[in-house]
């Protein structure tokens, strides 16, 4: 696929990076020339310095014949701009802009239409983050809990625990144990190797499990596999920024919620809009502050400054001091791959920002993408279409697929209904699969397998 | 007369159009289909290309590709024949990239003639001498009349 990305920093990089890796003919665009010459260095990529929204600008970077632009400079109205101006002069197909400011969001169904401002799909990095997060709070014991079908279904990740009903006993015997709960074990992971799992594999203690079942059913799970069954309701945040604020407003309703900000004019800010969260004035590397703040008794401890040192160090702190879980957002992907057992949950950033992009660059009907162990292994929505004549999966046993090694499909959701997968499920017409890929170069094969023949008719 | 004759007309013949993606060529493709016909929506048939394309391609091989799609303002099946100056990548099953294309867009409600009608043409088109004499063609009108007279 021919994308022309606008904005070289830090998403827009890594983006080049990601798919750049994946076969696609990428330009970037950048005022910045020093910028651009540090990532064509390093990535095989064009490059085009000038102005992001200019039509000139884009017309050298291809944008005649691109089958997407990103927009993820700096400003809004740059990226709102820029995808004006690739559908009016261009046609570009698909626009994807990164907007923060909460303003343009909270009028997104009146603003974002083809003949208003043509803005296909809108990222919000805060929002993704802030999301992934609740979800992870929402569920204790979870390293990672991701929504697929409208949150109808979801995919979560937990190490096992010693002392977890499920340790030492084959995968089949969850079912015995909770005959009620139906889910579906799509990964293990033992010493950063993947296993795929059959029913008669052998549950170790810190086994990574990544397993697939209605929303509703996920917290049952997570006890069989770890044995944590109390929910947390001690929050702590350090830094009030975006994306620690917006976090602090989503669970203050439902949990006990602090929040450690630096900045007295961002306090007062704070206290305003916040109704239930304590604010607090001082620095989350104080460990007198934290022990103030009775740190031994905080249930997760999320680090959210715009510093990854920071974070960093004040999460190693935090959880010394005794808090029972810490998240922490890192947005090097150095730092991610250096850090061990002090941190619970690295958050990065882009991953969480690439996945969400992905679900429109992969070929066939895609509705969700979540980019897992750091881009590695990948777990996808797709809308499956045709008929047995024209799809390879439509109409058939989930045991005829053909599934490409190192693939399981976790479940199925028929409208409102999530089904997990068993051998006997018949595939229908407009089924979302929920699948695992534990490599991503098998993917490729995945969307080939998805594909409708050539006799289809949309 | 062959099915042809009923499907393009010599303006919806193109010869040798320009342009290096499949997104290209389908702006062209879509906008031929208005030429004359003012009711069909540019617009919808491009995105509707579009949209099958990325469900799954559809390409024929052997340098072919026909891609069709449903469109709301079409009364009657139509096509647009075209030829193009470089070939394409198309994604075809046997890896050969695409220099000669057939675009069908059918009404919304057809429901057994669209998939009669997509046969046909792909029959005509897996014909190695009614490609090959497209192929050396020197102009939209003897496209036309190759492809319309074809027996």
């Amino acid at each position: 696929m021919k994308i022309i990305i606008l904005g070289a920093g830090q998403v827009g990089g890594s983006l080049a990076e990601r798919l750049t890796d994946e076969n696609n003919d990428i330009t970037v665009v950048d005022k910045d020339a020093d910028v651009l010459r540090n990532l064509q260095d390093h990535l095989d990529i064009n490059t085009v310095a000038g102005d992001s929204a200019h039509p000139e600008t884009l017309r050298q970077a291809g944008a005649d014949e691109a089958d997407m632009l990103i927009a993820v400079t700096n400003s809004d109205e740059i990226n709102m701009m820029a995808c004006q101006v690739a559908h009016s002069l261009f046609n570009t197909p698909t626009k994807i802009s990164r907007i923060r400011s909460q303003n343009y969001l909270s009028h997104k169904a009146d603003l974002f239409l083809d003949d208003h401002i043509p803005v296909d799909v809108i990222i919000g990095p805060e929002e993704l983050i802030t999301r992934n997060i609740g979800q992870l709070i929402a569920h204790p014991g979870s390293l990672q809990a991701l929504d697929f079908a409208n949150q109808r279904a979801q995919l979560v990740a937990v190490r096992v625990q010693p002392g977890a009903p499920i340790v030492g006993q084959a995968l089949k015997e969850i079912r015995a144990h909770m005959p009620k709960v139906d889910a579906r074990v799509a990964a293990i992971y033992r010493q950063d190797t993947p296993i795929i799992p059959v029913g008669t594999t052998i549950i170790e203690e810190g086994d990574e499990v990544f397993f697939i079942a209605a929303t509703a059913d996920i917290q049952a799970v997570v006890a069989e596999l770890t044995a944590v069954h109390d929910r947390y309701n001690r929050i702590l945040i350090a830094g009030g920024g975006n994306i620690g604020s917006t976090l602090a407003e989503s669970l203050e309703a439902r949990y006990n919620v602090k929040i450690i900000e630096k900045s007295h004019s961002r306090c007062k800010l704070l206290s305003e809009r916040l109704r239930e969260t304590i604010v607090l004035e001082g620095s989350a590397s104080d460990p007198q502050l934290l022990s103030e703040e009775g740190i031994e008794s905080i249930d997760v401890f999320c680090a959210l400054t715009d510093n990854d040192e920071s974070n960093i160090m004040m999460s190693m702190l935090a959880k010394r001091l005794g808090a029972r879980k810490v998240i922490t957002l890192i947005s090097n992907s150095t730092y991610a791959d250096l850090i061990g057992d002090e941190i619970d949950i690295p958050i990065s950033p882009q991953q969480i920002t690439i996945g969400s992009l992905l679900a429109h660059i992969r070929r066939g009907d895609v509705s969700v993408v979540h980019s897992l162990r750091r881009g590695v292994a990948e777990a996808m929505e797709l809308i499956a279409h045709g008929d047995k004549k024209s799809s390879r999966v439509v109409g058939r046993r989930l045991d005829e697929i053909g599934l490409p090694h190192g693939v399981t499909i976790g479940a199925v959701v028929r409208g409102k209904e999530v089904f997990i997968a068993h051998d006997h499920i018949i595939i229908e017409p407009d089924d979302h699969v929920i699948l695992f890929v534990t490599d991503k170069t098998h993917i490729p094969k995945v969307e080939k397998l998805f594909a409708v023949e050539f006799g289809f008719f949309s | 007369m062959n099915i042809f004759s009923e499907l393009i007309t010599p303006e919806r013949t193109l010869f040798k159009i320009s342009g290096r993606s499949k997104k290209r060529i389908f702006e062209v493709l879509a906008s031929a289909f208005s030429l004359g016909v003012t009711e069909i929506s540019t617009k919808e048939v491009y995105e509707g290309l579009l949209e099958r394309e990325r469900l799954g391609s559809t390409g024929l091989g052997m340098g072919v590709a026909i891609p069709h799609c449903r469109v709301e303002s079409c009364i009657a099946p139509m096509g647009v024949l075209a030829s193009l100056d470089h070939e394409i990548d198309f994604d075809c099953s046997d890896g050969h990239p695409v220099n000669l294309l057939f675009a069908l867009i059918v009404p919304y409600d057809a429901h057994q003639d669209h998939l009669d009608i997509l046969s046909e043409v792909a029959k005509l088109f897996c014909q190695e001498n009614f490609c090959g004499d497209l192929r050396t063609a020197k102009s939209s009108l003897e496209m036309h009349l190759i492809s319309t007279n074809w027996k």
